[in-house]
């Protein structure tokens, strides 16, 4: 660039940028190292899940797969035995999606009328009833494990496929409800205001005015219920009953099962199927979790 | 087109009163603008007439019917907001028809009264846009049309035009204007803004710390102040006030702290004045007569400190002994600081109040 045709403005002054500096360089190569470390736990369980078990006991765990063989893919989908039974971790798949459909909108659509209850209505109580949310959302989960156990019996729901939605729909709760209600409270009264004038009811301004503006916090509820009750494990574990297992917890009897040769491939192939889905979900929401996100997710 | 009442009314937040025991009664076609500074209860009356705000002792009355307990919906108001509120998913269409989907109006009386408002308001070219692709004084001309739709008999606007630039708030000022003149309904209208209270209303409701001070016609409000704040609150420069003393409550005369006494003559009472009551006199900025004094005038004398020029007049700044006034003049040649000035008031055009209580004399 002359000076005769400057195309920046020409009373900018300082130095020019030079396209290269040692901070850049020294930037990149963090971000690169950083990347690597990441995604070295996945590369090797990629290679590995496609090697045979022959190549794998020879022992380089970098080297490439002699050939691309996805033996261990299909045996650890349809039949990796867990004990007794050998039919793989599908049905843990299929479960998964079972427990986790319901969970995941049942959730939302609670913690959704519950943040807006909370936010426009302020019935009578409703400081009280957020206090005890935010609580909720800080108390570790353990600490409910045994006295659930003992309401769920009870009432038969232990062991159930509804029982294990009703635990996620619970443990999801407080935290959403607080997502809820910081986006709706960070909305103009005067909307709401508007709406009651227009003739609109309590659920008519929830469904026709606040739901579609709280799009994108739908959309970061997704994706933390989705990831979260997908990759739950204690809570399978507990309430979900042997018929109901999901996916995480069969994954575990797969990989520690006692008996036989330890199937390093499909052990990782098992592993790889179990993570596609929260991986899924990051890879094709990640844009719109960071909008979420600086939408109010985190606000106060 | 509705008499609206508000007896006795009390809002509280909390321990705070926010009004208190207020009575207003708005005949059928008016135009009332609520005016006064921002907190003074003024918005929060309209919220209570709109039944957006629940009121803790009183009654408010829409037409024949005591909708003190009613839903918004049921008290045939329609509500304009200083930040437009519309529904920004929505096209202009779907927030000016809103309302009346929700009240399950058939589609064909919809579209007819969707229609007549844009025609009225001149929005048709807008019905498919969204309000963020709109302009602020085109955002305002449809949240009018969505009270238009439902066929109101009272208007609520709440600053309608406080987010508006100038040039555009005079024009919809005047569309406002029209707009009552054509419908012949109730209209409440809160500012803070004195044109606009001056240009529209009927009758202006003058409010301070919840308390209405004065409700009467612009004119009265602006020439007769019922008491210190409405004369201090309405008018630009704010009337000038000169302490004095009552030396003569028949013959009006009074005593300056100069020395000076002189009668207020052909000024009219509004109650009965005292020998030595301590009193303030209100003269308007563009009241003060220089030069040549009519008969019955008073003279002041004054200096000027600072002259500003705004066009086509221009304000003078003066000192009366401690006090400082402001002076409007036509002819803004000649005048200097420090230039001695004499100024003369006539007193039937004066304003004068009890000091300790404020009252009009």
């Amino acid at each position: 660039m002359t000076a005769a045709t400057p195309r920046h403005n020409p009373n900018a002054n300082g130095p020019k940028p030079t396209s290269v500096s040692l901070g850049r360089v020294g930037l990149y190569a963090f971000i690169i190292v950083t990347a690597l470390f990441f995604l070295m736990p996945l590369i090797v369980m990629l290679i590995t899940s496609l090697k045979t078990m022959e190549q794998i006991r020879q022992g380089s765990i970098f080297e490439l797969p002699w050939s691309l063989n996805f033996d261990a893919w299909v045996k650890a989908w349809g039949s990796a035995c867990t004990g007794l039974n050998c039919t793989g971790v599908k049905v843990g798949f299929v479960n998964s999606f079972k427990i986790l459909i319901p969970s995941t909108i049942l959730s939302i659509a609670l913690a959704a009328w519950t943040g807006y209850m909370l936010s426009f209505w302020r019935a009578r109580g409703s400081t009280v009833i957020f206090a005890i949310l935010l609580v909720g959302a800080f108390i570790p989960f353990q600490v409910f494990i045994y006295p659930l156990v003992r309401v769920f019996s009870t009432v038969g729901l232990f062991g159930t496929l509804p029982g294990i939605i009703l635990i996620h729909t619970a443990f999801g709760l407080p935290v959403l409800s607080l997502l809820f209600r910081n986006f709706f409270t960070s909305l103009p009264i005067d909307l709401f205001k508007a709406a009651r004038v227009d003739g609109a009811g309590i659920w008519q301004i929830f469904r026709h005015i606040m739901l579609p503006m709280a799009t994108p916090m739908v959309v970061v509820a997704v994706i933390l219920q989705v990831t979260g009750i997908w990759n739950d494990f204690i809570l399978g574990v507990v309430f979900a009953g042997p018929a109901n297992m999901p996916m995480t917890v069969q994954l575990n009897n797969i990989v520690n099962a006692t008996q036989g040769v330890k199937e390093y491939n499909v052990n990782m192939a098992a592993t790889m199927i179990t993570a596609i889905v929260p991986l899924a979900v990051y890879f094709l929401s990640g844009r719109w979790f960071v909008r979420g996100i600086a939408a109010g997710a985190v606000k106060g | 087109m509705a008499v609206v009442q508000a007896k006795n009314v009390s809002v509280a937040f909390g321990a705070v009163t926010v009004i208190e025991a207020l009575n207003l009664d708005i005949a059928e076609g008016e135009f009332i603008v609520l005016l006064g500074a921002s907190g003074c209860g003024k918005s929060t009356l309209l919220n209570c007439i709109a039944g957006l705000q629940e009121i803790a002792e009183g009654e408010i009355w829409i037409g024949a019917d005591n909708v003190t307990w009613a839903e918004p919906k049921d008290r045939g108001v329609g509500m304009v907001f200083q930040s437009y509120a519309l529904y920004p998913r929505m096209t202009v269409r779907e927030n000016l028809s809103f309302g009346l989907r929700m009240s399950k109006m058939p589609k064909a009386e919809i579209e007819a009264r969707v229609k007549r408002a844009v025609e009225i308001l001149q929005i048709g070219a807008l019905l498919d846009r969204r309000p963020s692709e709109l302009s602020g004084g085109q955002r305002q001309r449809v949240a009018i049309g969505r009270a238009l739709v439902r066929d109101v008999d009272v208007f609520l606007f709440d600053e309608p035009l406080s987010n508006l630039d100038a040039k555009l708030r005079t024009e919809l000022r005047v569309e406002i204007k029209k707009l009552h003149q054509d419908l012949g309904s109730t209209m409440i209208y809160v500012t803070h803004d004195q044109i606009e209270a001056m240009t529209l209303a009927d009758r202006i409701a003058v409010m301070n710390k919840g308390v209405i001070q004065q409700f009467a016609a612009p004119k009265d409000v602006y020439m007769r102040p019922a008491n210190r704040f409405v004369a201090g609150f309405v008018g630009s420069p704010s009337m000038n006030f000169l302490k004095a003393k009552v030396a003569d409550g028949a013959s009006l005369e009074v005593a300056t702290p100069d020395g000076r006494r002189f009668p207020l003559q052909g000024y009219a009472t509004a109650a009965p004045w005292r020998v030595g009551q301590e009193i303030e006199i209100g003269i308007r900025p563009e009241h003060w007569v220089v030069g040549t004094a009519p008969s019955g005038a008073v003279p002041v004398e004054a200096t000027i400190t600072v002259v500003e020029h705004t066009g086509p007049e221009a304000l003078l700044w003066a000192r009366v002994g401690d006090t400082t006034i402001s002076v409007k003049v036509a002819d803004d040649s000649g005048y200097e600081e420090g230039q001695a000035l004499r100024v003369h008031f006539l007193p039937a055009q004066a304003s004068v109040f009890d000091l300790a209580t404020g009252e009009r004399l």
